[in-house]
């Protein structure tokens, strides 16, 4: 239900369930300046119209990756996730989709593989579908966004597809697994900033014209972004070799080898083209960091760079960690930049990423792990969509009802009022909450049998934010890396002498074939018990509230 | 004026009426053809390629192929089948269920049209064939991968087997562009599937009929402009 205010305080913005009707609030507040009765008729058809519509989105959940008990999210989300399930895809919720990935993601982090797929494999059906909710897409064009179905970014899809297909790797179904890298790789590049960067299809009113003209867009955003899926090549290359198709399996090598070299080059080509302002255009979208994270540097001792297709043919152990949380999708809004003032979603690079792992095998060091996926680098380049420029439409709109609202007549301005009552340029900031941010691997071949695997974080992005683990433990080991390795896997068997470490690593025991390839998923845990995780201070970003309603003469 | 000359002058009247009225209604078949051009559905399927329908067209093709074959049009005994793999190239899921599913409709739908010249071995049978059929072709699954492996040697199959009924799916995606009636640029995804059914010789190994049978369907109706 709405409330109206029509007198009194305005209201605060709040970050909680009741943001759209704050939102509303405020909007409708700008009718106080009319006559009484105009105002009341203005803010009861406003009401009447928007009843109903304005429901805000609903607060974020509070689990992030490797923040969590997987378990306990697992059960407190199953039933509502098998009565989605149970249902046709036309009849499931608006946020269905959200609540199944974060069910799958919940199922596979603590090792019940089939119910993940079940839940990955529905929750594919629905993003994939357009014609659910029709009606509810084409209001969010001009009501709020979150009417629309959720059916995830880009980005979120192909990882959709690579964590089914990893998935259906584990289950030892290679055929479909290798269907779902291929599609995890068509989701990303033929998303829109890529098609959009390549054939220059937008629309001329929106301005991105000059975008697409530019080449430093095209170069960026049209053709490395658009192929930047690394795991899903690794993997893809996995599938064929054990289906035994080597000629296939040899042409997948080749594309991730091209497709490593090109990333490996990035850095340098971004150093060329760093210009926030070429590639964000002057309305404050897309003013993403454009430091890009690379994979692991080459030639560290198991860097995937160096891997031949052989070693790959002969590995029966892959290792697939997700680490960090996923990038925060937040409403902001830039003031100060002429007229312009949008609400829009952005993200903000999540703090607790690992950049590093590293593997011990049998208390032996394996090696680092290749972080080969970034989800934040994914959505830095994902370039404009079309939800963006729906957001840049109701702009308009707002731009409209305020030039309405100046205008001398009671009529006219009465009109505009309602224009900008019913205009909600909410941003939508639904997002799949238990999400990884990275994806590192370690491929190779050892001896069949059962093993222990201790994956530990390592590297500079090291969550150590315990007094005693920062100030005399690490310092002590501190230009010894091997040592600081094994301090970390000897101390995490032992939780009663150092439970830090024991939340920083990760140990799973894996039984390896004689014939075949063993897959491991490992979820990060080191952040299990960080409760005070500072996020990332946005930089040029101003978060609500930023729009105040324009004063009367 | 006469009265004939005012008669010849109406028919003249008529006719340029008609004229124009005939260039009207030209005018606006032509618009309303324009307006329904269309590519992005051209020829597509409806249901998908395991759709009922798709199953019986695709069946039904492979009859009208299968029946001129002489092995089969000038032989006087039936022939006994068995659909013993499909081998999904394409981008699109295919699980166990879905696959028997096909199978067991495919079946149904070559025995119908085929009747009393083909006819189809159980599934246990073909099971017990698939996993011959591994060892004989020598790949995974029974896939017929390279056609040179088939021709080297046969299946001393003794059920009776004529024929091994082989499938292989291969899809092309595209991303088409076409306008809506708003003149937007909308893309859609369209996958052409080519399907290859193979007859293998149980005993000579060799192929004895290929056939290839196509469709478009936009299998997702995703836009991939979000």
């Amino acid at each position: 239900m709405v409330r109206v205010r029509l007198h009194g305080v305005a209201p605060q913005p709040s970050r909680g369930a009741n943001r759209g009707v704050v939102g509303v609030n405020r909007r409708v507040n700008g009718l106080r300046m009319f006559h009484r009765r105009r105002t009341l008729c203005a803010a009861a058809l406003a009401g009447a119209v928007i009843g109903g519509c304005a429901s805000g989105p609903p607060p974020p959940p509070p689990y992030i990756w490797g923040n969590c008990d997987y378990e306990r999210v697992a059960e407190q989300l199953k039933q509502r996730a098998d009565l989605e399930m149970q249902k046709v895809i036309e009849k499931r919720s608006r946020d269905a989709g959200v609540h199944l990935l974060d069910y799958a993601s919940a199922c596979l982090a603590c090792g019940r593989v089939e119910e993940a797929q079940q839940a990955l494999y529905q929750s594919i059906l629905l993003t994939n579908d357009l014609t659910v909710n029709e009606t509810g897409g084409k209001a969010s064009l001009i009501f709020a966004e979150s009417l629309k179905t959720w059916q995830g970014e880009a980005y979120e899809r192909a990882t959709l597809e690579l964590l089914h297909g990893v998935c259906l790797m584990k289950c030892g179904d290679y055929d479909n697994a290798r269907v779902a890298f291929d599609r995890a790789i068509g989701t990303d590049r033929f998303s829109h900033g890529g098609v959009a960067g390549v054939d220059g299809q937008v629309n001329d009113k929106s301005g991105l014209q000059v975008l697409t003209e530019n080449e430093q867009c095209v170069s960026r955003g049209g053709s490395l972004y658009r192929r930047d899926f690394l795991p899903a090549y690794l993997l893809r290359t996995l599938c064929y070799v054990q289906q035994g198709r080597m000629k296939l399996a040899e042409k997948s090598h080749e594309q991730f080898a091209i497709v490593y070299e090109d990333l490996q080059a990035m850095p340098m080509d971004a150093a060329a083209l760093v210009s926030a302002e070429t590639w964000t255009g002057k309305d404050g979208r897309y003013n993403y960091p454009t430091g890009y994270v690379p994979p692991a540097p080459p030639g560290t001792p198991s860097s995937l760079l160096g891997i031949s297709f052989e070693e790959l043919v002969r590995a029966n152990l892959v290792v697939i960690a997700a680490t960090g949380s996923r990038p925060r999708k937040v409403r902001v809004g830039r003031q100060g930049y002429g007229e312009t003032q949008f609400v829009h979603d952005s993200y903000l690079a999540p703090s607790e990423s690992l950049d590093q792992m590293d593997l011990m095998i049998d208390g032996h060091h394996a090696g680092a792990m290749t972080q080969c996926l970034n989800l934040f680098s994914q959505v830095a380049g994902r370039g404009p969509s079309a939800k963006d420029l729906s957001q840049q439409f109701k702009q308009g709109m707002e731009d409209f009802g305020e030039v309405l609202e100046d205008y001398g007549s009671y009529g006219v301005q009465y009109i505009g009022s309602v224009i900008r009552a019913i205009n909600q340029e909410e941003a939508d900031v639904r997002q799949w909450a238990l999400l990884p941010n990275a994806i590192h691997l370690w491929i190779g071949r050892v001896e069949p049998g059962p093993h222990e695997l201790t994956c530990l974080g390592t590297g500079r992005n090291l969550p150590v934010r315990e007094e005693g683990w920062t100030q005399f433990l690490v310092p002590a080991v501190q230009g010894s890396e091997r040592a600081y390795l094994n301090l970390l896997a000897s101390d995490a068997r032992r939780p009663e002498r150092n439970p830090v470490a024991a939340r920083h690593t990760r140990i799973e025991r894996a039984t390896i074939p004689q014939e075949g390839l063993a897959t491991v998923f490992v979820a990060e845990r080191f952040n299990a018990h960080v409760t005070a995780a500072a996020p990332g201070e946005p930089r040029v970003y101003e978060l609500l509230p930023r729009r105040t309603p324009p004063r009367r003469k | 004026m006469t009265t004939a000359e005012l008669r010849i002058q109406g028919i003249t009247n008529c006719r340029s009426t008609c004229r124009w009225a005939w260039l009207a209604i030209v005018m606006i078949l032509s618009a309303g053809c324009a307006g329904q051009k269309n590519v992005g559905r051209a020829g597509l399927i409806t249901g998908g390629f395991l759709g009922e329908k798709e199953i019986a067209r695709v069946a039904d093709l492979m009859a009208r192929d299968l029946i001129r074959e002489p092995q089969l049009f000038e032989g006087t005994r039936t022939r006994r089948v068995a659909f013993v793999n499909i081998d999904n190239q394409t981008n699109q899921y295919l699980f166990e269920s879905a696959r028997n599913a096909y199978v067991q409709r495919m079946r149904g739908e070559l025995q119908r049209v085929l009747r009393g010249r083909v006819e189809f071995v159980d599934p246990e049978m073909e099971g017990k064939l698939k996993s011959k059929l591994v060892k004989w072709a020598g790949t995974e699954d029974g896939r017929v991968e390279d056609p040179q492996r088939v021709v080297e040697s046969g299946v001393d199959d003794a059920s009776g087997v004529d024929w091994l009924l082989c499938a292989d799916f291969k899809s092309l995606d595209k991303i088409v562009e076409f306008r809506d009636k708003k003149n937007n640029p909308q893309n859609r995804n369209i996958v052409e599937l080519q399907m290859t059914f193979c007859l293998v010789d149980a005993r000579s190994a060799e192929i004895a009929w290929q056939h290839d049978v196509r469709s478009y369907a936009s299998f997702s109706t995703r836009d991939f402009h979000n």
